[in-house]
């Protein structure tokens, strides 16, 4: 069998490692936009009500998968930078989000490219993955913000370490030509 | 001052970009992808700038900004977007492209860029 015929499954360590990838990714995104998020371990739900999120897919030559980012409705008007709708501020945090992972993935030696997010908004909202899936939970200053993996590898992939030699720029770097 | 247009799917995004120049003094038009960023800037001669996402609807920002070179070549483009991928940043810079802001970028790092472009 040859790699491009290998299947994807599930791969316990590479999710840990994404995971991780994920949460620091998440942790960056909203501090920049002057929100400080705190992990918080040990449970899987939160108080409040999950009323907004977004949900991207991803593909790479070895990797698939998606993510997703919910929240009570006070850390995304808390992080909000203008006035805009508050569904297309999810949609571009998202897109922000998984920016951040692609890179971080990138500097690994893995490769992705991203689908156009999708904004939902209910109540309670979950995944209902194939597996039991745990997510990462972050308590905000107000409410909080949760986030879910789902992903599969080719077997036997391992994400390499971070490269030392970064060319590319990394958030909010202006490169000019 | 110069007219610089913003073109970008995210309302936020385009919300953010125009307090932050019109707040150095830049008038700022807003475009909501390529097709209409195209259709804008090549109608509009006092557009003297662009501000371009990269993963739009309907036409990309790297498509535009090859469409915009043969429409408009005296227009200067800076790229803004979260993707930082070389191939990207490469194509982009073989296409005209004055510059690469990986976002989010802060308001007065964005004024710097434009004004450093604008001159």
């Amino acid at each position: 069998m040859t790699s491009q015929e290998q299947t994807f499954s599930e791969n316990q360590q590479a999710a840990g490692a994404v995971t991780e990838i994920i949460d620091s990714a998440c942790q960056e995104l909203f501090e920049a936009y002057g929100l400080p998020l705190v992990a918080m371990k040990g449970i899987d739900k939160v108080p409040g009500t999950l009323v907004l999120c977004g949900v991207m897919g991803f593909v790479g030559s070895n990797v698939r998968g998606a993510c997703l980012l919910a929240g009570t409705t006070e850390p995304f008007e808390a992080s909000r930078p203008s006035n805009g709708a508050l569904r297309d501020w999810v949609g571009e945090l998202t897109n922000q989000l998984m920016g951040r992972v692609k890179l971080k993935l990138l500097r690994r030696g893995a490769e992705i490219a991203l689908t156009t997010p999708i904004v939902l908004q209910g109540e309670h909202i979950a995944p209902l993955p194939r597996a039991r899936l745990a997510p990462s939970i972050f308590s905000a200053p107000a409410g909080h913000v949760l986030v879910w993996l789902e992903l599969e590898t080719r077997q036997d992939f391992v994400l390499g370490p971070e490269s030392d030699d970064q060319l590319e720029p990394s958030e909010g770097d202006a490169l000019f030509f | 001052m110069k007219k610089v247009l913003v073109v970008d799917d995210s309302e936020t995004v385009r919300q953010q970009v125009t307090q932050a120049l019109q707040g150095a003094g830049y008038p700022v038009l807003e475009a909501w992808d390529g097709v209409e960023g195209l259709s804008m800037a090549t109608e509009d001669t006092s557009v003297s700038m662009v501000i371009l996402d990269v993963n739009m609807p309907r036409m990309n920002g790297l498509e535009m900004l090859d469409k915009l070179r043969d429409a408009r070549p005296d227009v200067p483009v800076l790229v803004l977007t979260t993707e930082a991928q070389p191939s990207l940043i490469e194509r982009a810079r073989k296409a005209g492209a004055k510059g690469w802001l990986v976002k989010p970028i802060k308001p007065d790092l964005l004024a710097a860029a434009v004004k450093r472009v604008l001159g």
